[in-house]
């Protein structure tokens, strides 16, 4: 007799669907989480609890990760790394440690893979120094859990056929757009004169109320990065922890962090071993476990949890656990539109919070362009304003162009005039972050957290290909904020990963030598254990990767309930 | 360089000097890093706050700025952010009280409060080095030229740079913590806050 039938570590976009759907077919489930249980009645826009203080992240100073980046070459020409604790440098890579996980704070671009990101390796071939693999599944195989996850978190949207348009099963979204900010027709004017395919941007958020507890969009113009007040963000905790919760067969255990995971002399896995906010010690039996504590996390868990049949860690016989780790490639940039060189009606329309611009470009997800070179797999460009936060944004403009500190007059005309003389649009490349030896989360060999416990160390190293991608793809975007009268354009694409977009360490494939879980996002070597967060993605594709990990995670709740 | 501020560069720590490259690192850090909109976390996240009611910081803050160490900090912060007649000063957004309120809070980092505390002491002794009285009692001019100077070495502009920091929080962050009081820094620079906002009992270190 186990505590549950499943026993789930973690609570976002990868943990909320199993729960749900195992919950309401009538199975036990428990969910460990590391953080605490806030609901939508505890989400304010202040922007020091969301973004300068940690709220809904640890205190660095007890967990931190040790984070190794490029540091120039030796003599023989090989890469040198550096290395550097995230206590000391402030650079945080958690991301939502509270129930719902980091999908509390996402924006909510929700965009699918497309049939090419399924196989990278036969579609355009190898590239040296990336380690690229085909999907053991099909796009064909996800497609029902797409349309889903658009019920059932909530996609809200209109479809817009294009080239590079996925097939879909239904027609359209099953909820109409978000309200538009003006900037949606600036650009939408700017891609008809370019011949572009305007798109609108999908977004996990409810235009209008479908339940009591989920209410629509209420416009307050800060989204990204702040936990949501309404019920409209489809959160992993409001659109579907809940649900299992109300089933009576789902127990959230909050503030409880999991050390690791115990195994028998079979390889399977008994109990769950974490520590409590008052740092006792439990367990929890289970029949199946999945682990979805985001790609770091969950390869640093699988690392930890040694057992007879898994001397190296769990899944880890052939040291894939924690290898290919990818994030998502390719950069940012603004281009201002300065109200004094506008119609006053304009500006007043520009002044406007609240409305989402909504807009995104895929007319390069494949390259074509002999500039570039041969065929490639291209992006996602995303349109956006400049996140509202002002604390952070009147920070940056302390230093000036040569490093130097502003203060006085100086810095008060400064934040007048960046405060008040434009609207900034901004720009995201979303490009494919190549798989390679230099990207990979190991055990630290002398940092712990405060239990006690190695952290990650993270290995940063990206493929020069994601640069050049990624300059391709910001200078079209470049292009359409220039069509689309903005000045004083400027970007940048570099290698520095993107924290909150973390994917693979836990490939999947079908030999146990090159991968760590099945095609079924089940540990080869031990048959009870699934990891269902973004962890089991061989290849990231060109797009932000939540709603992939939700629809892998109904797929994996079907598997799961077939098992039991 | 003045032989005081090279002392004082020479008291920083291995975890400080981390810090000041980290810092420099992270100026140019600003496209690529979190997209999606997340959070824009460039400042220190093992900055802390605690603190007590906002109504109590605009008295907390005139009282502040008649004792040690607080007047020398409030005299530097009204330079570092002025009455120049154009939005507010440092004095109308209770800046120092709010730095009071910054530095008290028990996750606040003990190196970095000792850091910013010690630095009234350098700043003092180098201007009576230089012009025989501590710097509250300075000259205008005398005032700007001693900040200018210490912002040349490493320490130096690791006070300045934390002082105008949380300037910047008192101006813009919610009311509800004691700066930015009636929103006066939002209003000067037309930013429209989001909503629901943080009540009094629902402080960002009320839900620690």
């Amino acid at each position: 007799m186990t505590d549950a039938d499943i026993c789930i570590i973690g609570s976002g976009a990868g943990a909320g669907p199993v729960a749900r759907q195992l919950a309401q077919a009538g199975f036990s489930v428990v969910v460990l989480e590391k953080g605490p249980h806030f609901t939508q009645q505890d989400y304010f826009k202040d922007e020091l609890a969301c973004c300068r203080r940690s709220v809904y992240t640890p205190n660095l100073r007890d967990e931190r990760h040790v984070i190794e980046d490029y540091d120039g070459k030796d003599a023989s020409g090989h890469y040198k790394w550096s290395r550097q604790s995230t206590a000391d440098s402030g650079w945080d890579f958690w991301n939502g440690n509270v129930v719902g996980g980091s999908s509390n704070f996402m924006s909510g671009f929700f965009y699918r893979l497309k049939p090419q990101d399924f196989h990278l390796l036969s579609e355009f071939g190898p590239i040296t120094g990336a380690n690229l693999a085909d999907w053991p599944i099909s796009y064909e195989d996800l497609e029902p859990y797409y349309t889903m996850v658009e019920h059932i978190v909530g996609v809200s949207g209109r479809f817009n056929p294009h080239p590079f348009a996925e097939p879909r099963s239904t027609p359209d979204f099953p909820f109409p757009p978000t309200q538009e900010h003006i900037v949606a027709s600036l650009f939408d004017d700017a891609c008809s004169k370019m011949q572009l395919h305007s798109l609108r941007t999908p977004r996990a958020i409810l235009p209008t109320a479908i339940s009591a507890q989920r209410r629509g969009c209420e416009y307050s113009g800060f989204c990204g990065s702040y936990g949501c007040a309404s019920g409209a963000k489809g959160s992993s905790r409001e659109a579907l922890l809940n649900d299992a919760v109300k089933t009576g067969h789902c127990q959230i255990l909050a503030r409880s962090k999991v050390n690791r995971l115990i195994s028998d002399n079979s390889g399977k896995v008994t109990a769950a071993e974490y520590v409590d906010v008052h740092g006792v010690l439990h367990r929890v039996s289970a029949r199946i476990f999945v682990v979805a504590c985001q790609a770091v996390e969950t390869a640093r868990l699988l690392l930890l949890s040694t057992g007879p049949k898994h001397p190296n860690g769990l899944g880890n016989n052939h040291a894939q656990v924690g290898k290919n780790l990818v994030f998502s490639a390719g950069g940012a940039g603004y281009g201002d539109l300065i109200y004094h060189e506008l119609d006053p009606k304009l500006v007043q329309q520009l002044k406007v919070r609240g409305p989402f611009v909504n807009r995104g470009l895929q007319d390069w997800y494949v390259i074509n362009d002999e500039q570039f070179g041969p065929r490639a797999k291209g992006g996602t460009i995303d349109f956006l304003l400049r996140h509202p936060n002002a604390i952070n944004r009147a920070i940056q403009l302390k230093w000036d162009d040569q490093d130097k500190l502003v203060w006085g007059s100086a810095l008060k005309q400064k934040l007048k005039h960046e405060f008040t003389n434009a609207l900034s649009v901004r720009y995201e490349v979303f490009c494919d972050w190549l798989p390679t030896d230099d990207c990979f989360v190991a055990l630290d060999s002398s940092v712990k957290d405060k239990w006690g416990v190695p952290v990650a160390k993270i290995r940063i190293g990206y493929h020069d290909h994601d640069i050049k991608v990624g300059q391709y793809l910001s200078g079209k975007a470049k292009q359409v904020l220039q069509a689309m009268g903005t000045k004083k354009i400027r970007g940048g694409v570099d290698g520095s990963p993107p924290q909150n977009l973390q994917a693979g360490g836990c490939r999947f494939g079908t030999d146990p030598v090159s991968s760590v879980l099945d095609p079924e996002c089940r540990i080869h070597d031990a048959p009870n254990v699934f990891v269902s967060d973004g962890s089991w993605m061989p290849t990231g594709g060109s797009v932000p990767y939540t709603w992939t990990i939700y629809a892998n995670a109904f797929r994996v709740a079907d598997i799961i309930k077939r098992q039991l | 360089m003045h032989k005081l501020l090279k002392q004082w560069d020479d008291s920083l720590s291995p975890t400080q000097h981390a810090h000041l490259d980290t810092n420099l690192a992270r100026r140019h850090f600003i496209f690529n890093n979190l997209k999606a909109a997340a959070a824009l976390s460039l400042a220190p996240a093992w900055l802390g706050l605690n603190g007590c009611h906002a109504d109590e910081r605009a008295n907390e803050q005139a009282r502040l700025s008649q004792i040690e160490p607080w007047y020398t900090i409030a005299t530097a912060q009204q330079q570092l952010f002025p009455d120049d007649g154009d939005g507010p000063d440092a004095r109308s957004i209770n800046a120092t009280s709010y730095l009071k309120f910054v530095l008290d809070a028990p996750d606040m980092d003990p190196e970095d409060r000792r850091f910013i505390l010690d630095g009234v002491d350098w700043l003092n002794r180098l201007a009576i080095a230089r012009y025989t009285g501590v710097f509250a009692s300075c000259e205008q001019a005398q005032q700007v030229s001693l900040l200018q100077e210490i912002a040349k070495s490493q320490a130096g502009e690791r006070w300045l740079s934390f002082l105008v920091t949380y300037i910047m929080e008192a101006l813009l962050s919610d009311p509800v913590y004691g700066g930015n009081p009636d929103g006066i820094g939002w209003k000067w620079l037309q930013h429209i806050p989001g909503f629901p906002r943080p009540p009094a009992n629902k402080r960002y270190f009320d839900l620690l």
